[in-house]
């Protein structure tokens, strides 16, 4: 209860088989970013597409490329998100490029039908002008950071890149020592993020947060330190052997 | 500082989800954050407009920019106590502005004012009460994380600010009738053509007013995503959700092994048992007498009605009907028989079954089950020799088909050899279990090596190194044995 009225940027999603997930909900900025790079890229296809064309003018005339022009620039405009969206990484270049990824609220792919509501709501998310001033205002104003066009499809935008883990080296402690009790999975995970984090901190703040954990460890300062460590590097070697 | 009332989950996370934070962090508390704000700002906004609103409105709008930062720390005022559990009384807010205006004021309004990095510093002299050596020693290590990204957040703020107001203008010409307000007729009007370059001061004023209502906006946002990310930042640099867990741990195993103490007390007592004398039965038929248990039942019954009338009624219908009976007959009949015709040819394939099974059982036991998983497994379907010519798919680089071969001939032999009894549903671990069950003959050992090698290639795409692939193709136990049971 307490656990879910904390304020979290992550959408935890329980799976069929029992197994939580969670979904990195991304925010408004890099999303507005991503639709910068798709833009330029739409600019220079619909460029490159308009000199092909003009070197064709005498072929077809000026009327006639005009409307071709008008084709083009409406297909970039309605399909080109879409036919990415739908497609194998399930988000647009700029949005690949920026690690983003759309995916359903239940944190499957989206299905073309989804990926049609949310592209065509852009008329709507993009008012007043094209300014996306609708658009920033729900997807600021939302739980998970959606846009109308999100709401009505039921989708997210969300990270897909994984952030680059600290590799910190830690002194490999003295003996790893066997955890005296049954751990429940955030405590395994807390003792792992003390052991590959512990190079970040300075010696004093390490005996600190050892000394939070002295029902597990049964002492204090550096002995406690170094058991806690023991008994992480324990838990990893465990892990480790049994895959 | 009381990590325990903290009022949002440390983790450390990616810049941008830092700022995303930040941003939920504004978004719960979005209109106290904004009054504030407004508050803060209403003085020097009345003091601006009563002076500069119709001489320079343009100006105004800067120094408004320029007095924001006051608006940055009640935001941050709010905020920073709201994450810790406090919810700031409006008193203690309203107290909080002229301080908000005045505390180190040449510090915070001239000297740091234009620093791009200023909504992720603001924290470490607002809240922490840096100063000086110490001030610069700490935001220098603050910023090794993430300066990009604070600057990124900057700039873009300043930008969105612009693009907003130009939304918000956007806004007011889409929402105000036609022919209230016309931009064109506006400029026509106070145009003045002998200072071409001047843009009419009702446009003007219209813009300050957008801008000055954008920054109100951005501001807010902006702070609360520059303490979104000082805060990940100080996550990072002092494992405090790391110390949080270990303290939720430590609480944990302290009540646990309470918990056990009182257990022990509790059951060991004997006095508990003694207590309890009344036999089963009698329990139960306490429980049962509860109303809860009471069997409701509900019985309807059909009125008996006056025989008379109905056959009357019918008595019509009846004399129709068997003017046509013979009709009728021929028409029932004939549907009869064209359901049974459209039963047989829907279950066709039922009759044909056992005459295809008939065609092929030179090996009359393998003749139950035809697929298994979804694989063919009978013989016919099968070459002669399985593990020569899964050797040869496997050397012609066809690994898929050599191993599905080895794996859908293992099991197609177990049940040819053994009459074990696998069935359609069965899944790989079914019939390593089945083999397992029938022993020596099935060679489960065997079955159980290529069991595992097939799931692992099939469903972990783990192709399996090819001396197994080679060893399993030279020990395949099954052919042998049948041929020596052809020459037996």
């Amino acid at each position: 209860m307490e656990e879910n009225a904390k304020l979290d940027t992550l959408q935890t999603l329980e799976l069929a088989d029992g197994v939580s997930i969670r979904l990195r909900v991304s925010g408004p900025i890099l999303r507005g970013l991503a639709y910068a790079l798709d833009l330029m890229i739409r600019l220079v296809i619909f460029i490159a597409a308009v000199v092909i064309i003009s070197y064709l003018d005498f072929a077809v005339g000026d009327k006639v490329a005009q409307g071709i022009y008008l084709l083009i620039w409406f297909a970039l405009d309605w399909f080109y998100p879409i036919v990415f969206e739908v497609g194998k990484h399930g988000a647009t270049p700029g949005k690949l490029m920026l690690g983003l990824r759309v995916v359903q609220v239940s944190g499957a792919p989206i299905t073309l039908g989804q990926a049609v509501i949310r592209n065509f709501m852009r008329f709507i998310d993009s008012m007043p002008f094209f300014t996306y001033g609708f658009g920033l205002a729900s997807c600021v104003a939302s739980q998970r950071f959606q846009r109308l066009g999100d709401l009505a499809a039921g989708t997210l935008v969300i990270y897909h890149r994984m952030p680059k883990a600290v590799q910190m080296p830690t002194p490999p402690p003295l003996a790893a020592v066997q955890v005296p009790v049954a751990l429940s999975r955030d405590e395994l995970f807390a003792l792992a993020m003390f052991r590959d984090r512990a190079s970040l901190w300075s010696e004093a703040r390490r005996i600190e947060i050892a000394n939070q954990a002295t029902e597990l460890t049964g002492a204090e300062g550096v002995t406690g330190m170094n058991r806690l460590l023991g008994m992480a590097h324990w838990t990893h070697r465990q892990t480790t052997h049994r895959q | 500082m009381q990590l325990e009332t903290i009022t949002a989950v440390l983790r450390p996370r990616t810049e941008w989800e830092a700022v995303d934070m930040g941003f939920a962090m504004i978004r719960r508390d979005f209109w106290t954050v904004w009054l504030a704000w407004l508050l803060t700002m209403l003085p020097m906004t009345a003091v601006l407009v009563w002076l500069l609103w119709d001489s320079y409105p343009m100006l105004m709008m800067m120094i408004f920019w320029w007095g924001k930062s006051a608006g940055s720390r009640i935001v941050l005022y709010v905020i920073s106590r709201r994450l810790f559990g406090e919810n700031p009384s409006w008193r203690s807010i309203l107290l909080e502005i002229p301080k908000a205006w005045t505390r180190r004021f040449f510090y915070r309004f001239l000297w740091a004012r234009f620093s791009p990095w200023q909504p992720v510093t603001m924290p470490v002299g607002e809240l922490e009460g840096l100063r000086g050596k110490n001030y610069q020693s700490r935001v220098r290590q603050l910023l090794m994380r993430g300066e990009s990204t604070a600057f990124t957040l900057y700039s873009l703020a300043e930008l969105l600010s612009v693009w907003i107001a130009f939304a918000l203008l956007g806004l007011a010409i889409m929402l105000i009738p036609e022919g209230q307000l016309n931009w064109r007729e506006i400029w026509v009007e106070n145009y003045d053509p002998s200072t071409p370059f001047t843009i009419p001061l009702p446009i003007l004023q219209g813009i300050a007013l957008a801008m000055m209502i954008s920054f109100s906006l951005t501001d807010i946002f902006l702070s609360g995503a520059g303490f979104g990310v000082y805060l990940n930042n100080r996550t990072w640099l002092e494992g405090w959700d790391v110390e949080l867990a270990f303290r939720k741990m430590n609480g944990r195993l302290a009540k646990g092994i309470g918990f056990c103490l009182v257990c022990l007390f509790v059951f060991g007592a004997p006095t508990v048992q003694a207590e309890d004398q009344r036999t089963a039965s009698e329990v139960i038929a306490e429980v049962k007498s509860h109303p809860d248990f009471k069997v409701h039942k509900v019985v309807q019954r059909v009125p008996i009605s006056n025989q008379d009338e109905k056959p009357k009624k019918s008595h019509a219908w009846v004399k129709f009907l068997a003017q046509y009976a013979d009709l009728l007959k021929g028409i029932l009949l004939v549907l009869a028989i064209g359901l049974a015709v459209w039963l047989i040819w829907k279950f066709r394939h039922l009759l044909q079954r056992p005459i295809a099974l008939d065609s092929t059982a030179s090996h009359a036991t393998s003749g139950q089950h035809l697929t298994i998983m979804g694989m063919d497994t009978n013989r016919a379907s099968l070459p002669d020799n399985i593990p020569a010519a899964a050797w040869t798919f496997w050397s012609q680089g066809n690994h898929h088909a050599a191993l599905a071969l080895l794996y859908r001939g293992a099991i197609s032999r177990i049940i040819e050899q053994t009459h074990a009894e696998i069935r359609e549903s069965d899944t790989e671990g079914d019939c390593v279990r089945r083999a397992n069950d029938i022993g020596a003959e099935a060679h489960p050992q065997f079955f159980q090596n290529l069991t595992e090698k097939w799931i692992a290639f099939a469903y972990a795409d783990q192709l399996p190194d090819e001396t197994s692939i080679r060893s399993m193709c030279e020990q395949w136990p099954y052919e042998k044995s049948s041929e020596k049971r052809r020459r037996l």
